[in-house]
């Protein structure tokens, strides 16, 4: 997809039409888009949102959607609308939505007229524009970039590094699933849950009390897990809005005129995720504690056990009664020879023979030599593990006792800025930070109630999958029984092969964005020996070394923001090559453009310069909102042979900025 | 997993899964992944819900 030309209209603060065509060429697809602060930066992704999605973030609200000079210009019983139209080609057609309010001034009051129109058209062969039939008008963008993806596509460049967050995990693979298709799967196994439900409600007419109540108890099973299914979806939903809540909050307190507030927040987000690193590291120590005692304490049990045998075995030896200093092996060895180690022969019933023969009773049997030597071994070793075993669980322990102080610490520094912001003489920023520590709170709880929902879910599968199986043996009677049965049987064997392909598609997804998000990271990196990866529970991580041990590192701002990159730029990367893709029809992907608003935001000359160089190399087409403030010499030295569009966001004339303040925009390049 | 890069062995490693099916289930598998492919968007729950039932009661007979 290729977004061909933006055009607005009365919007916010963008007065009368303004046209964006954005660059798409192969080597020239970055488009610019310049402006001091206040300018209109947030309203550039935001015009995006609302006409492709019909909403618009804080600080914005939709009631103010029509421009304030267009307002204050019309006339008694004058109309005018605020609308934004996108062009877009997919596939090789191109379409154009648009959405559009109408406004009309009734005396001193400017109400809308109508309802908000949302339309699409797209051009024939001949090239004429056709009407496509709409039914569902806030969704229909859904096709070409899904409502809840629009974050990887349309972003706020200072705010992806959540991806490089713990938190970022369930986006992550969600984002996976949907962008390459995966989502197919998952609801072929809804469905065919669904057929088997219903086909389990078929049986039970035909089958005895018994199997009666074994198909209800199946269809109660069912029942519970669709409903739990339904409240995890609710809950991740009311999750997913506290989060976008506490963005915004957060870019309150980050963007504050105050440079006191500006810092404090800067240095609380990085306490948390000192916090985070901490945390991590407190539950792998946990859990090494647990797998310690788990397996070696059962030595410490029979510690007494050990030293009273190796006692007795040591007293046996100083008795020279263990090992036995001659072997049966060895008096064998000699009578096969006939010779003695004296030389002399040993006829058969020789004296000399005989005398050897002897010997062989009073020699060790090799079996209790063999027993004596691996029994003492293992008593050695037990005895050295017991002493390590002590060692490594004190080890633990102090660890375990550092790591929870500086837990402590941070929380203590955490809680004493809420305290300070909380308790400001600015209304503004104790509004905030109480509104921050609330969506805080809700968000925990949330994730609380999802992860018991979550464990119950698994109870509710295990025992359904008993059920399944019990409905399998059943045996049953007659044609018309024999015929349902078979029915839920197939519908059985679809789920779970539908099941196996979906796990191994999300696997290999994953192993390949692996390697991508390597690469890509490379390209971007300030510290050489940073990796990235995405690990099996899809948690992007940046580490000093490629070994699966190395722990999570603690991430700059920087960092985290590449790391999102690298994620993002990967998985267009891997979605366009999947548009080829026949391995099996329906998991095609997609050619998907990039629009970041300030990617640029505090990070380091250096991470500046490698964003700026690489970002074009993310998507076919880039789209770049940019504030003064964050472009620089080094920004444009490296993205300008790139850039195939510039544009400039500029306050309106004097005279009419007094009557409403308003952004005008002009094609620099 | 073993590291599997290229789309012939992902063919490779996804016949190994089908293979554990007999041709009917396989068969019945790929019809309904094409019917969701092609028309699932246009269609409602209850439809294709509908569509499958009809097909494994066919598969069934």
């Amino acid at each position: 997809m290729i977004i061909k030309r933006l055009t607005t209209n009365n919007f916010f603060r963008f007065y009368g039409r303004h046209d964006f065509d954005f660059a798409h060429g192969k080597d020239l697809n970055i488009t610019v888009i310049r402006g001091e602060n206040g300018k209109g930066k947030t309203t550039i992704l935001n015009a995006f949102y609302w006409c492709l999605y019909g909403d618009v973030t804080l600080p914005l609200y939709i009631e103010k959607i029509f421009n304030e000079l267009a307002e204050h210009n019309l006339t008694d019983g004058e109309s005018n609308t605020a609308f934004v139209e996108i062009v877009i080609e997919e596939k090789g057609h191109e379409y154009t939505l648009k959405r559009q309010r109408t406004f009309t001034r009734r005396g001193d009051a400017v109400v809308m007229f109508g309802d908000e129109d949302f339309s699409v058209f797209y051009k024939d062969m001949a090239g004429n524009p056709v009407p496509v039939l709409i039914k569902d008008k806030r969704h229909y963008f859904d096709r070409f970039i899904p409502q809840n993806l629009r974050g990887f596509f349309f972003f706020d460049g200072e705010r992806i590094d959540r991806l490089a967050k713990v938190d970022g995990r369930a986006e992550i693979r969600q984002a996976i699933l949907d962008i390459l298709g995966l989502t197919t799967l998952d609801k072929l196994k809804e469905f065919f849950d669904r057929t088997k439900r219903d086909f389990n409600t078929e049986q039970k007419q035909f089958g005895s009390e018994d199997q009666r109540l074994l198909n209800e108890g199946y269809e109660l099973l069912c029942s519970r897990r669709d409903k739990l299914i339904d409240e995890i979806d609710h809950l991740k939903d009311q999750q997913r809005t506290a989060n976008e809540n506490l963005a915004v909050t957060e870019r309150f307190l980050e963007t504050h005129n105050s440079e006191i507030v500006k810092s404090q927040q800067s240095l609380r987000k990085s306490l948390e995720m000192a916090l985070l690193s901490i945390e991590k590291q407190i539950i792998e120590k946990q859990k090494a504690k647990v797998e310690l005692v788990t397996k070696k304490f059962k030595n410490n049990l029979a510690a007494a056990s050990y030293e009273s045998a190796f006692e007795y075995l040591e007293a046996k030896r100083e008795r020279g009664e263990l090992p036995s200093d001659i072997k049966e092996q060895f008096i064998d060895d000699l009578l096969t020879k006939g010779e003695c180690i004296c030389g002399r022969p040993l006829s058969k019933d020789s004296p000399e023979c005989l005398a050897v023969m002897a010997k062989k009773s009073q020699a060790g049997r090799n079996e209790l030599d063999d027993a004596y030597h691996r029994l003492t071994a293992f008593i050695k070793v037990q005895r050295v593990e017991i002493t390590a075993f002590y060692t490594t669980y004190h080890n633990i322990n102090s660890e375990l006792y550092d790591l929870q102080r500086e837990k402590d610490e941070r929380e203590r520094q955490i809680k004493e800025i809420r305290d300070k912001l909380k308790n400001s003489n600015e209304e503004d920023i104790a509004r905030n930070e109480t509104l921050r520590e609330q969506l805080k709170a809700d968000i925990d709880g949330y994730k609380e109630a999802v992860i018991r929902a979550q464990i119950e879910l698994e109870a509710q599968e295990k025992q359904i999958t008993q059920k399944e199986a019990e409905i399998r043996r059943m045996e049953i009677k007659g044609e018309q029984a024999e015929a349902v049965k078979r029915r839920f049987d197939i519908a059985q064997q679809l789920a779970e092969l539908n099941d196996k392909i979906r796990a191994y598609f999300i696997e290999i997804t994953r192993t390949n964005l692996d390697k991508r998000i390597r690469n890509v990271f490379d390209t971007m990196k300030e510290k050489e020996y940073r990796y990235a990866r995405l690990t099996k529970d899809f948690i992007l991580e940046i580490t000093n070394d490629l070994s699966d041990t190395d722990d999570n590192r603690i991430l700059s701002t920087g960092e985290g923001q590449i790391a999102s990159l690298a994620f993002i730029g990967s998985l267009v990367s891997y979605a366009r090559e999947k548009l080829d893709d026949t391995l099996l029809s329906d998991f095609s992907g997609g050619d998907f453009p990039i629009v970041m608003d300030s990617p640029f935001g505090n990070l380091s000359g250096g991470h500046k310069a490698n964003i700026a160089r690489e970002i074009g190399n993310l998507a076919t087409q880039v789209i770049v909102i940019v504030s003064d403030e964050q472009w620089s010499s080094v920004v444009e030295e490296n993205i300008s042979p790139r850039v195939g569009a510039l544009y400039r966001m500029e306050d309106g004339t004097d005279d009419k900025q007094s009557v409403g303040e308003h952004t005008v925009v002009k094609k620099v390049k | 997993m073993a590291d599997v890069t290229t789309q012939i062995d992902q063919q490779e490693e996804l016949n190994k899964i089908l293979s554990e099916y007999d041709t009917k289930t396989r068969d019945l598998y790929n019809d309904i992944l094409k019917l969701y492919s092609e028309q699932g968007l246009q269609m409602s729950k209850a439809a294709m819900i509908g569509e499958i039932k009809d097909k494994v009661k066919e598969a069934a007979k």
